[in-house]
């Protein structure tokens, strides 16, 4: 009994052990977003500042820092790649699962294959191409290439949900002489909001989150999302940890935010395609 | 299928097709003819130089350096990831309590969604020589000899980048194999135990056999990531102190970027896809006669 009680306990020392260094490098950069460079040096850091929160920090970052700018970018960005993108694999997808034209075998393996390929056998002719329609510095180059680069993984995933629909609903709607889209868009659309669920919070987070596109086709200050803004950021507040941790904490809150809402979508789209096969 | 059927179908199909063209085919294919020129991505005259380009990347040292560190990253944070990774996951899957569960799988899941960019100013930050956490916290438990400018010594930067990136994607392992492990019956693992089976006997008896499935799956994902690293070691070292942490992801971006050789830089491109495709297959193969 008290050996089992014993092993019980060090599992829980373990594990919050291991929590603890999960956790502490990001509860250390929210609670020292809110504190001077001063009291941040001080060691071991207070879990409650002994002086006032430093919201000034948050202010600095948004007006001085610009992150105002990055963000509202990031935003506009990630939002109209979530959109476009949607849309075109979602017809794509319900296309290849529903309708199945001839050839459709080839084509979901054609969108299949671009998972196998690596960004480096890409990029320098997308950046390349872009260049030449000239749209490098420019947020539709980013969107672009953003959408482009996202397609297979989505349209793999609302294929294999396509493939699920129920056919009765389709046959009673046929019978009162409902034409094809009209079944694709009352119909089927609704039922698969879930994995389009799933495809927009995956999209979000890698779109909000992404760096090197940002850095080879964005130079101009005013056109850069966070992840590239914060490198500005970076060096123009080396002394200023405070101000620097406070704009860290503004990028993470939205993707930490849609996890935290969302997290079993996570687990659901990362082990679709995986754990069967 | 009618005709209108069809047409609706292909109809639906050409905003997909036009991107894949023009985001996979097209550049694919550009890589391999533009990596026999002489191109330097400016102008567009070039010369056929035949297999010149892969000569000059072959016989260039810092080109082999480099693959030496790549490997080197993507072995190391691969094994960690899986064998930590596994670890936890077994200790998070034999709690008791659910709450403590669900918490858990939430909490080691949350770095894999943080921007690489925060991730790796928070680190440099926290690794810095002054007052970084780490080192006050050396100071703190009496090991102020070991304290260092973590990033900025030859000798550690790599060791560093490795492990932020281990911290970084572990959740994803333990998640996958938190979820694998639920999948289990729970009567193999009952009638273990009344066999008398100890923790370390049940984790190498019982678990990893019957996970070889998603240990594969773990192993190439972080390989391929591994493989591919930029982000972290971009923004933490720039690839320095000296060359100790460029890896080809670094010097594909500098050879192309910052000295405009692109045929060189798609020539690399090619060999790290080469690479990453090679090894995919081996580790896939070997994995697989293990478990027949």
């Amino acid at each position: 009994m008290l050996r089992n009680r014993l092993a019980r306990w060090s599992n829980y020392v373990l594990l919050s052990l291991i929590t603890l260094i999960i956790l502490y490098p990001m509860i250390y950069m929210i609670l020292n977003s809110l504190r001077s460079t001063k009291e941040i040096m001080l060691f071991p850091t207070q879990l409650w500042p002994s002086g006032k929160f430093q919201w000034t920090n948050y202010a600095d970052a948004f007006q001085i820092g610009k992150v105002s700018v990055y963000f509202l970018n990031s935003v506009t960005v990630t939002g109209a790649t979530l959109f476009f993108q949607l849309i075109v694999v979602t017809l794509a997808a319900y296309s290849l699962g529903k309708w199945k034209p001839p050839g459709y075998r080839i084509l979901f393996f054609l969108f299949l294959a671009t998972l196998m390929i690596t960004s480096e056998m890409t990029t320098i002719p997308v950046f390349l191409m872009l260049r030449q329609f000239d749209l490098l510095n420019t947020h539709q180059g980013l969107i672009l290439a953003y959408i482009g680069g996202g397609i297979g993984m989505a349209i793999y995933l609302i294929k294999n949900f396509v493939d699920t629909l129920p056919k009765e609903m389709e046959e009673a709607a046929k019978i009162d002489g409902a034409g094809l889209l009209r079944i694709f868009w009352s119909i089927d659309l609704p039922l698969i909001v879930p994995v389009l669920a799933v495809v927009s919070i995956m999209s979000f987070v890698g779109v909000w989150s992404e760096f090197f596109w940002a850095l080879i086709t964005i130079s101009e200050d005013k056109l850069k999302t966070l992840p590239l803004g914060l490198l500005n950021f970076q060096s123009q507040y080396n002394t200023n940890y405070g101000v620097l941790l406070a704009g860290l904490t503004i990028v993470t809150l939205p993707s930490m935010l849609v996890y935290l809402l969302f997290s079993r979508y996570f687990i659901e789209g990362m082990t679709a395609g995986s754990i069967k096969g | 299928m009618t005709e209108r059927k069809t047409l609706l179908a292909y109809l639906f199909l050409l905003p997909a097709l036009l991107l894949f063209a023009a985001f996979f085919l097209y550049p694919v294919s550009t890589s391999i003819v533009r990596s026999f020129t002489d191109w330097n991505g400016f102008n567009s005259a070039f010369k056929w130089v035949g297999w010149r380009n892969y000569e000059t990347v072959w016989s260039d040292t810092h080109f082999w350096e480099a693959t030496g560190r790549t490997l080197k990253f993507a072995f190391i944070t691969t094994i960690a990831q899986t064998v930590l990774g596994f670890l936890i996951a077994y200790f998070i899957y034999s709690l008791v309590s659910e709450r403590w569960k669900k918490l858990l799988r939430i909490a080691i899941y949350t770095p894999v969604i943080l921007p690489g960019a925060v991730v790796s100013l928070l680190w440099v930050n926290m690794l810095s020589p002054n007052f970084g956490m780490v080192n006050q916290w050396l100071n703190k438990l009496g090991l102020g000899s070991f304290a260092r400018g973590w990033l900025g010594d030859t000798g550690t930067a790599m060791n560093m980048v490795m492990a932020v990136n281990t911290w970084k994607f572990i959740g994803m392992t333990v998640t996958f194999y938190i979820v694998a492990m639920l999948t289990i019956p729970k009567e193999v693992i009952e009638s273990a135990k009344i066999d008398g089976a100890g923790k370390g006997r049940m984790m190498w008896n019982i678990f990893r056999p019957l996970l070889t499935g998603i240990t594969e799956v773990n192993f190439i994902l972080s390989l391929i990531g591994g493989l591919k690293a930029f982000d972290l070691i971009y923004m933490m070292t720039g690839g320095g102190p000296g060359d100790s942490t460029t890896v080809l992801g670094i010097m594909v971006y500098r050879r192309a970027f910052l000295s405009f050789k692109f045929g060189e830089a798609i020539t690399m491109g090619i060999l790290l896809f080469i690479i990453i495709l090679v090894l995919t297959l081996i580790s896939r193969k070997l994995m697989a006669n293990r478990e027949g």
